[in-house]
């Protein structure tokens, strides 16, 4: 019987003078954690200025590592005074910020943050309320695709599920609803996405949905505990997508699968004009590179998932189309889109008022496409999964 | 302390579940730490409105108290772990035999004192106690159980509001 715990990692980063503690630290003796405390001594001595400490993903720690630690700190907190040492904690973590408060509170040069901001580049952007309806709308207009797809990918009734990056919960609550699962965790780093989640479950009377707050790179989560996790339009907008699949794969059984959908916004598509509508969304592309996020990401899942480990991989794609139900739901869906990219994301890179003008024209003519009755209007999306070997 | 473990109700907990098993086999491994106490944390996550977090926010004061009893224990004999549920708190409580030999620290005030456990947790036992208490906002207690026994016993509130 392996009885590891899941092993702690610690690297420090030059550039930012920032040490990375992450995962499980629950040794038997100090020694066990030797050079990790090594590598802390080593860095808090040889840097001056700010040093950070991110323990944002340190998941466990126990008493023995947690006074190993604070004893390097203190004692170089004590001999130079003027050093600053910033402890970074997570508010995923409950216990992570009263546990190093304990230690800021005895040195008035070591403080503790706590890191709460979006941790997705694209999260500031969504998690506006009025954002709210639209996504919505696109689950809706997805899920008539993806309820025929899943199954392919291997759901079916009764599996202990995980939907990772749930947003506002609406696609766990059609899961729950359609495909009955045993077990369903829904995962979101945002608290109010997840507020709105558990308003709506109780509003239809959805029970068994398992919300939690959470930072899908560091989940809180077991090892192999999930027959079938899902993660849809996350990695795309994660400046890490490696990391949070290495995390999908570690929660999900050997032998389940996680399903990941990605778009590749360069190839929406719409006529009439199609090459405004053309031109809008490769520009599109490159203003979500800018802010490290990319929405071309589809067609590499398959690599993706290979990289990560996977077997068995299949991948699908299909178009959301204003054919899909009332064209006024594709329209409303690229509108706000044109509010958050035209006037949201490309105002904060600082493109001109001329660029901005050209960058909206696609978004109209694609809802012109859309609303048309001659008109067609597409979003193509991949949907992929691959299964963790046994 | 004193203050927070008068708090105890016994009456209006229910059993959720107990682990027993050899002093030996839980200290041929160190890890069987903390394989244990995901296992019961898991289980006292269970009904809160985020499992996930809850569960790994107990495990932490509960691994303690689990690594305190691994290096109390002293072989032979048997340990127990078993959870409660009440209306307001959950329970862990940790059972096990006592040795006839001079104390240790690990007590909480006004408590009796842990026989068994080595010198080296004297300081250690007692800072733990106060700082898992003040931490998780557990009441927590050591205690003789019956003629031969010892019981650590930690009630963690079950309404923790995490945001």
């Amino acid at each position: 019987m392996n009885l590891l715990a899941r092993p702690f990692t610690v690297h420090f980063d030059p550039t930012n003078q920032e040490l990375l503690l992450s995962g499980k630290m629950r040794p038997e003796s100090a020694n066990e954690i030797a050079d990790a405390l090594k590598l802390v001594r080593q860095t808090l001595e040889q840097y001056s200025g700010v040093v950070y400490l991110n323990v944002k993903r340190l998941t466990h720690i126990n008493m023995t590592a947690f006074t190993a630690l604070s004893d390097i700190l203190t004692a170089h907190c004590r001999t130079r005074p003027e050093r600053k040492i910033v402890i970074i904690t997570s508010s995923v973590v409950a216990w992570s910020t009263s546990l190093f408060q304990t230690l800021a509170t005895s040195q008035p040069n070591l403080s503790v943050e706590v890191y709460d901001s979006a941790f997705y580049p694209g999260q500031t952007f969504v998690e506006d309320e009025s954002f709210i309806p639209i996504l919505r709308t696109q689950t809706k207009m997805t899920w008539r695709h993806e309820r025929e797809l899943l199954p392919r990918h291997g759901l079916r009734n009764g599996l202990v599920m995980a939907d990772i990056c749930c947003g506002i919960g609406d696609f766990a609550a059609l899961v729950q609803r359609e495909f009955k699962p045993e077990r369903l965790v829904a995962l979101d780093h945002s608290i109010r996405s997840l507020d709105y989640a558990r308003r709506v479950a109780a509003d239809f009377d959805l029970q068994g949905i398992e919300y939690t707050y959470g930072d899908a790179s560091q989940m809180l989560l077991r090892d192999n505990q999930f027959d079938f996790v899902t993660c849809r339009h996350s990695l795309q907008i994660f400046n890490r997508p490696e990391m949070l699949l290495r995390e999908l794969y570690r929660i999900c059984k050997p032998g389940g699968r996680v399903y990941i959908t990605n778009e590749k916004n360069s190839h929406c598509l719409g006529e009439p004009h199609a090459e405004t509508i053309k031109w809008t969304y490769e520009e599109v592309a490159k203003l979500f590179r800018h802010f490290d996020m990319d929405v071309e990401m589809g067609p590499k899942s398959r690599h993706l998932l290979a990289d990560a480990g996977f077997d068995a991989i299949k991948v699908d794609c299909f178009m959301v189309t204003n054919l899909d139900g009332d064209p006024q739901d594709f329209a409303d869906i690229i509108e706000a889109w044109e509010n958050v990219y035209a006037g949201e994301m490309a105002v904060r890179r600082g493109d001109s008022v001329d660029f901005i003008r050209r960058f909206r024209q696609g978004f109209k003519d694609h809802v012109f496409a859309a609303l048309h009755p001659k008109g067609y209007a597409g979003w193509p999306i991949w949907a992929a999964s691959g299964r963790k070997p046994l | 302390m004193e203050e927070q473990a008068s708090g105890f109700d016994d009456h209006a907990l229910a059993p959720m579940v107990s682990l027993e098993l050899n002093v030996a086999t839980f200290k041929s491994q160190w890890q069987f730490c903390d394989r244990i106490t995901e296992y019961l944390s898991d289980i006292l996550g269970q009904g809160h409105s985020d499992p996930a977090r809850y569960s790994n926010f107990l495990s932490v004061a509960a691994n303690e108290l689990i690594e305190l009893a691994f290096r109390s224990t002293r072989e032979p004999g048997r340990i127990s772990f078993s959870l409660y549920r009440g209306a307001t708190s959950n329970r862990l409580r940790i059972a096990f035999a006592r040795e006839d030999r001079e104390s240790t620290g690990m007590r909480s005030t006004g408590r009796q004192p842990l026989p068994g456990a080595g010198p080296d947790l004297k300081s250690d036992g007692t800072i733990l106690l106060k700082d898992l208490a003040t931490i998780f906002r557990a009441a927590i207690r050591i205690e003789q159980d019956g003629t031969h026994g010892m019981q650590i016993i930690a009630d963690f509130p079950s309404a923790e509001d995490f945001q």
